[in-house]
């Protein structure tokens, strides 16, 4: 089946894209913790220091990934999904785990963190690309074709929920159906599956009040404009006091503490606060040139597999932007999403470069 | 590989892209000025520096009334980290009710006070806790270094220095100054963007204040006031001095008066400066005024003789009674005794419309403008609302109303020569450099009667000291000129004059011939014995021989010549 490519050039477009977000979010880590990590470690340079050797550490793997043939990944999908599965269920019983706000999210190894879904994401997509390729034909059959691949799904997709990291969850969940409905899955199956979660994900709202109070903020922010609806109001006043050319780097407002998670998953009111409508604007361009060219690399895929792997790759990115920013601009309910290669978090950079980096080799094999 | 279906996942993705952009645009173009408004809401902070209040000197630049600086305990209540310690520490040391304190730690807001302007001790109480979210103001607190002097007059200001009664009230708007404001940003802690902060300074723009009371002439008064008042007691007393020449008042009391301890409990009753607030019936005090017009108009001599009736005179349907019953008397005689009956006569032959007009000359029915808060000008009807027997009841100091210092500033006029001065508190306003920014200077009101008739009447009037109802208010050295005066006091229950509610007076002035001041002394319903003579007369003694001792007014030559004999 396999047959060796033509090794060419990486998409040069998405190269560039890549490095000007992580270099934006390096900036933009350090503009907006730099007085929360003067007040918090007395040093200024905390987050950006971090974030720094995790971007080092991303783009060895980065580089790496581009080299490396994404067909071997093929061969190890399955060593790979069995590893989250462990990992994930290490994480919940707390062993390695780190509970941070109530959530078991991350596993420490000595003095770095990282988070078991961030390798189950691409795990899963590799996994799903591998199994519509190899599978192709059987998808219409249910037993056979549909069914495994599902409880898969539901699997990995159900311990990140557990955590609890709906949002991850979800926009991972979204990004999957997405796949399969390209790879070939019937319209029935997918709308009877819709049918039978949107249930499900109903009763998770309501079971957990921190979620109701989300969605209810999300509907009205200023009606408790004092706690749920807090974040969401300032996110807001940070984006929209930026005007259209922005109050210039560094000198926001809101980060002097009055939006919480100003470098995580609040980063991007910061970029528009201080850049304007002008800066937001280009962020959302660079992401819309990344699905673009996202989307070209799947298309001109040399296989299934690699053609699967880049639309969901680039699926993936591209709708935690969209989320993220959407959710920013009280577009969509809160959920804990960093912004891909801007927001602080290292091992979300690292996984995000490597996933990139993978994407990258795949363009590398384009035929056309 | 469904090509279609991926083109059908692109088109949703590039859905979701125009969603995006389509609503920042709408936040960050569109709702550009609400957003901006709602962050300077949040993020501005004024904070207000209360000026500090002028300093009120005497006429010598003696301190009456300075602000100093002193602590207030504020909290920034978010900043807290152990409430209930933290309350309990400060109720403590500050005495107040721990629970109110914790209500006030557990606020929403971002700043409390705790307590306002308190002493040192506390202050350094607490400041030794070093309690987190706790911290202190500099604020100015008004002090009165003479605790009871000159009360009512200098009056007392609110918690935030806002002048609330007497010369604090009036010139509040020149020795309150404004205040400062420090426009600065804060965090969403509370804590201030240092270099995010514009001042706008209105420095140095409160006033002092410099009185024409003279500190040790007041504490005179005060103290004769109080003796006085620890024996008749009554329902008020007052003593003015003014100075003769120029209207300078010199001390203004009144009893009863409040303390600055206890400013809180006292009612408005102690706080009323009655010398200008409150008008009465002068009584035989007015006889000056009525004599004055006589001699002016040249209706009578002082040797003129009165048939005084033997003491009950009918005047259409009711009586005019004198104290004692007299037969003959000439003019000087009727005022020397204080004859009703005698000063009715004369008052016939001044007539109505002069007699309304040198009353109004005078300074009745019109306020002094003293500048003082609550003036009434008190009640002097015109003549064509007398009745039958208005004129006489007037010449005597009936059916008229007059405020304290109106009947004591008329007597000043017949002192001065007959000059009406204009009657003065204030001597200048200085700014914080030093600067006079304004003088007042004496103001000749009126020329009321000639030099010549002052003269006449001041003998008439040495006469009252020297022989008459006035004795117990000579001093040895000094001629004195005065006239008492026992008001009987309207009886709202009978509408009648009372027969045992009387308004005791004495006002004169000295040395008679070139007077230095003229004092008013009145006590209102004194208990039991009511003659102005009795109750008034020795205070005014009293009064006037420590002030001919502390202006150093020399006696008179005789008596001069029998000390040096010792």
């Amino acid at each position: 089946m396999k047959q060796l490519h033509q090794f060419h050039h990486p998409d040069l477009h998405m190269f560039v894209v890549t490095v000007a977000l992580v270099i934006l979010g390096l900036v933009m880590i350090y503009s907006s913790s730099a007085i929360f990590a003067t007040q918090q470690y007395n040093n200024s340079w905390y987050f950006f220091q971090k974030q720094m050797l995790w971007a080092l550490v991303g783009f060895v793997v980065f580089f790496m990934l581009i080299k490396t043939d994404y067909h071997v990944l093929q061969r190890y999908s399955r060593v790979l999904i069995i590893t989250s599965v462990i990992l994930l269920v290490l994480v919940l019983t707390g062993i390695f785990g780190r509970e941070i706000g109530g959530a078991k999210r991350w596993i420490s190894l000595g003095p770095l963190r990282f988070q078991p879904s961030e390798l189950a994401k691409i795990s899963l997509l590799i996994y799903i690309a591998d199994y519509l390729d190899r599978k192709q034909s059987k998808m219409s059959k249910m037993i056979k074709g549909v069914a495994p691949i599902l409880m898969v799904i539901g699997l990995i997709c159900g311990l990140i929920l557990i955590e609890p990291d709906m949002g991850t969850s979800v926009s991972l969940g979204v990004v999957c159906l997405g796949m399969l409905f390209v790879g070939g899955l019937s319209t029935w199956y997918l709308v009877s599956l819709i049918a039978m979660v949107i249930p499900v994900f109903g009763y998770l709202v309501v079971s957990k009040p921190y979620r109701m109070r989300r969605l209810m903020a999300f509907f009205d922010p200023w009606a408790d404009p004092q706690n749920v609806g807090y974040q969401i109001i300032q996110s807001l006043i940070a984006l929209g006091s930026g005007g259209f050319l922005g109050m210039g780097l560094g000198n926001s407002k809101q980060k002097l503490l009055y939006l919480p998670a100003a470098h995580t998953d609040f980063i991007f009111p910061i970029i528009g606060e201080e850049l304007g409508f002008i800066g937001a604007l280009s962020v959302v361009v660079l992401f819309f040139i990344f699905a673009w060219r996202g989307m070209k690399i799947s298309f001109h895929a040399p296989d299934l597999f690699g053609s699967m792997l880049a639309g969901g790759i680039t699926l993936m990115i591209v709708l935690q932007a969209i989320i993220n920013i959407g959710v920013s601009c009280a577009l969509f309910p809160t959920k804990g999403l960093p912004l891909p290669l801007v927001s602080y978090g290292g091992s979300n950079l690292a996984f995000t470069l490597a996933s990139i980096g993978i994407l990258l080799n795949i363009s590398r094999q384009t035929v056309k | 590989m469904s090509r279609k279906r991926a083109g059908l996942v692109a088109f949703c993705v590039l859905l979701l892209f125009f969603g995006v952009v389509g609503r920042l645009y709408f936040v960050q173009v569109l709702q550009y000025r609400k957003f901006t408004g709602l962050k300077e809401k949040q993020y501005i902070q004024t904070v207000e520096i209360k000026p500090k209040r002028g300093t009120i000197f005497d006429c010598q630049g003696r301190e009456l009334a300075l602000s100093i600086d002193v602590d207030s305990v504020c909290a920034f209540p978010r900043q807290i980290e152990n409430i209930p310690e933290t309350a309990a520490k400060l109720a403590r040391v500050l005495d107040l009710d721990q629970e109110v304190v914790k209500e006030k730690l557990k606020s929403e807001k971002y700043f409390v006070w705790i307590a306002r302007k308190i002493e040192t001790e506390q202050a350094r109480a607490i400041k030794s806790y070093n309690l987190k979210g706790v911290d202190f103001v500099k604020e100015s607190k008004r002090c009165y270094p003479d605790e009871h002097l000159a009360n009512q007059l200098l009056g007392f200001v609110g918690i935030d220095n806002d002048g609330l009664t007497g010369i604090e009230k009036f010139y509040d708007g020149y020795i309150k100054g404004e205040s400062s404001f420090i426009i600065q940003g804060k965090d969403a802690k509370g804590r201030s963007v240092l270099n995010d902060t514009e001042t706008c300074y209105t420095s140095n723009n409160s006033n002092d204040l410099i009185l024409t009371i003279d500190k040790t002439i007041q504490y005179i008064a005060e103290r004769e006031l109080d003796a006085a008042w620890a024996q008749y007691s009554g329902r008020n007393a007052i003593i003015i001095v003014e100075k003769t020449k120029t209207g300078e008042i010199l001390a203004l009391a009144g009893r009863p008066t409040f303390s600055y301890q206890k400013v809180k409990e006292s009612s408005i009753d102690e706080m009323r400066l009655r010398a200008i607030t409150d008008f009465y019936e002068p009584g035989s005090t007015f006889k000056i005024v009525t004599a004055a017009a006589a001699l002016e108009e040249r209706v009578t001599k002082p040797e003129d003789r009165y048939f005084c009736e033997n003491g009950s005179y009918k005047v259409g349907p009711t009586f005019i009674r004198d104290h004692e019953k007299e037969g003959w008397l000439t003019f000087a005689q009727v005022i020397e005794r204080s004859s009703n009956i005698g000063t009715a006569k004369v008052a016939d032959k001044i007539g109505r419309e002069k007699l309304y007009y040198y009353s109004k000359m005078f300074g009745f029915g019109s306020m002094t403008g003293i500048g003082l808060p609550g003036e009434t000008q008190g009640l002097l009807r015109k003549p064509k609302d007398w009745s039958s027997i208005s004129l006489g009841r007037i010449s005597f100091g009936q059916e008229i109303g007059v405020t304290p210092l109106q009947i004591l500033n008329a007597v000043n006029a017949v002192a001065n020569g007959g000059v009406l001065m204009q009657p003065m508190i204030v001597k200048a306003i200085r700014n914080k450099n030093g600067a006079i920014i304004k003088e007042y200077n004496p103001q000749i009101v009126r020329k009321v009667i000639s030099p010549e008739t002052a003269k006449t009447l001041t003998e008439i009037l040495k006469g009252v000291v020297d022989r008459g109802t006035g004795s117990m208010a000579q001093v040895k050295g000094y001629d004195i000129a005065g006239k008492t005066g026992t008001a009987q006091k309207i009886d709202p229950s009978i509408r009648k004059y009372s027969s045992s509610k009387y308004v005791a007076s004495f006002v004169g002035y000295l040395p008679a011939d070139d007077p230095e001041v003229t004092i008013l002394v009145i006590i209102d319903e004194p208990k039991e014995i009511y003659w102005g003579g009795s109750v008034c007369a020795p205070v005014f003694a009293n009064v006037a021989r420590d002030i001919m001792r502390y202006l150093n007014i020399p006696a008179k030559a005789p008596l001069l010549a029998s000390t040096k004999k010792i």
